[in-house]
């Protein structure tokens, strides 16, 4: 470690030893600018929330890290095992969750299931993606990748799958554009009042609907832009969140199902079935009403699809496997840098 | 129509699509159809017209990709059959439920410069075009 100080000059010619002001240590990943790159994005979010939770690396029996493309991205992979390492977690079981764009879902969903099954009695999630080194053309056709063959060949992209079902619903909803707008107002609107939040400024309907275009009739602010970040969830039987806190969230509903890969085989093109079925599933499991509840989870890159549905559904009341939460979230890293799609 | 059930397809370039023995009929063809069998078939759509079901103008386009890209899902019609199939629009003056027909291109884009590897796919296919 270097170690503040007064030094002593050393007229002698020859090799100094020791660290330099002016050296560049260029094998100490520790000296790198905090967040930059999937292994420091992780580890922080990981690190926070073990502290947050007050439970030590040790006592993780599972950590998984929900991540769609630090390969293709980054040319990082292990990420899971690194970021074990990191943390010093060893020897926990670990995993990567790839799930595309609903690689978080999938996370909380393994995560669930490890600590129901009894496989794990503490799992942290990790999610993290670092995109924002790359054009806004390279990072989309990264995601883009995870398109058939047959769709790929056509330049399509996850935006314009977007602005293919938007344009149709509101066409056969008879929707106001307008209406898709207020959404991308009111999630604006909620950022502000958090403090992790990507972007914390509030945006009019007539910002929203004067931005560049996407992928017609979507606009700029109907997506989420590319970007860096991380969040980390611990999970643990109930039992055992209530020996670490008195506030926790218990996961009552989970489930995933899938829908036809190839976009344009769905029935409806408007109907997201992996979500209805995953809906279905997760509200039985907590024996709620879907027009009671006030929490739903949702994976998708446009407002347009989360006016229509999501993936991966949790629906909190009853206790399966909690996590500890003294505050909303135990932590949630968020935006680095910010690179909106180029219009 | 042309129905193949055997390895004499022609020399010219084809939007098949498969059909299972259900009745139903799939663009692109997969080893297990809705049936959960084997496909049976194939149908040339390229002798088809179709109708925009939807469309969009993209105006983000990833390398190797025209910018914009003008992409429609369309839906043929096969003897009573719906199937849809996804693909560039000439341009973009199309409307849903507009007829159009599939012509041909030898490469929708450039396929050394995107991340996939351009020798695990085929890289023509057709735009879609309306209909006078």
């Amino acid at each position: 470690m270097f170690r503040e100080g007064k030094r002593v000059s050393d007229p002698r010619p020859g090799p100094r030893y020791g660290p330099s002001r002016n050296r560049r240590r260029v094998d100490d990943p520790l000296r790198r600018p905090r967040g930059e790159w999937l292994r420091d994005l992780l580890a922080e979010a990981g690190a926070d929330c073990l502290d947050d939770a007050g439970v030590d690396a040790d006592a993780v029996d599972h950590l998984y890290v929900s991540n769609m493309a630090s390969g293709e991205l980054e040319g990082q992979t292990g990420a899971p095992n690194m970021l074990a390492h990191d943390l010093a977690a060893q020897p926990a079981y670990t995993a990567r969750i790839d799930q595309t764009s609903s690689s978080g879902g999938a996370g909380i969903y393994a995560a669930w299931q490890s600590v129901a099954s009894e496989a794990s009695e503490m799992t942290l999630l990790v999610g993290g993606e670092k995109m924002t080194h790359k054009t806004t053309g390279e990072a989309t056709d990264v995601i883009a990748s995870l398109t058939h063959p047959v769709e790929y060949k056509h330049g399509v992209t996850l935006p314009s799958f977007a602005g293919l079902t938007a344009r149709l619903y509101l066409d056969e909803y008879d929707a106001p554009r307008e209406s898709l707008g207020k959404v991308a107002v009111k999630n604006h609107r909620n950022g502000v009042d958090n403090p992790k939040a990507q972007f914390r400024k509030a945006v009019d309907l007539e910002t929203v609907l004067d931005s560049p275009i996407v992928a017609d009739p979507l606009r700029l602010y109907d997506f989420c832009p590319i970007t860096d970040g991380s969040a980390a969830l611990l999970f643990c039987p109930e039992s055992v969140a209530r020996e670490l806190t008195d506030e926790y969230v218990v996961v009552s509903g989970v489930a995933g199902a899938t829908d036809t890969h190839v976009v344009h085989e769905r029935a409806d093109p408007t109907t997201m079935r992996g979500v209805v079925e995953s809906s279905d599933q997760a509200y039985a499991m907590a024996d709620r009403d879907p027009k009671i509840s006030t929490s739903r989870s949702s994976t998708t890159c446009s407002r347009s699809s989360s006016s229509c549905s999501s993936r991966t559904s949790a629906s909190p009341r009853r206790a399966r496997a909690g996590r500890r939460s003294r505050k909303a979230v135990p932590n949630a890293t968020a935006t680095c840098r910010s690179t909106l799609p180029a219009a | 129509m042309t129905d193949q059930n055997d390895d004499t397809a022609s020399e010219e370039p084809e939007l098949t699509a498969y059909r299972y023995s259900d009745g139903s009929i799939t663009y692109p063809g997969h080893p297990r159809g809705p049936d959960g069998k084997e496909p049976v078939g194939t149908v040339d759509l390229s002798e088809y017209t179709a109708e925009v079901v939807t469309w969009t103008t993209s105006t983000a386009t990833p390398p190797g990709v025209r910018q914009p890209n003008h992409l429609a899902i369309v839906e043929f019609d096969v003897d009573g059959r719906p199937v849809r199939a996804l693909g560039q629009l000439e341009d973009g003056n199309v409307a849903i439920g507009d007829t159009v027909e599939p012509v041909h291109v030898d490469e929708l884009r450039d396929p050394e410069v995107g991340i996939r590897e351009p020798a695990s796919q085929s890289w023509d296919g057709f735009r879609f075009r309306p209909v006078e």
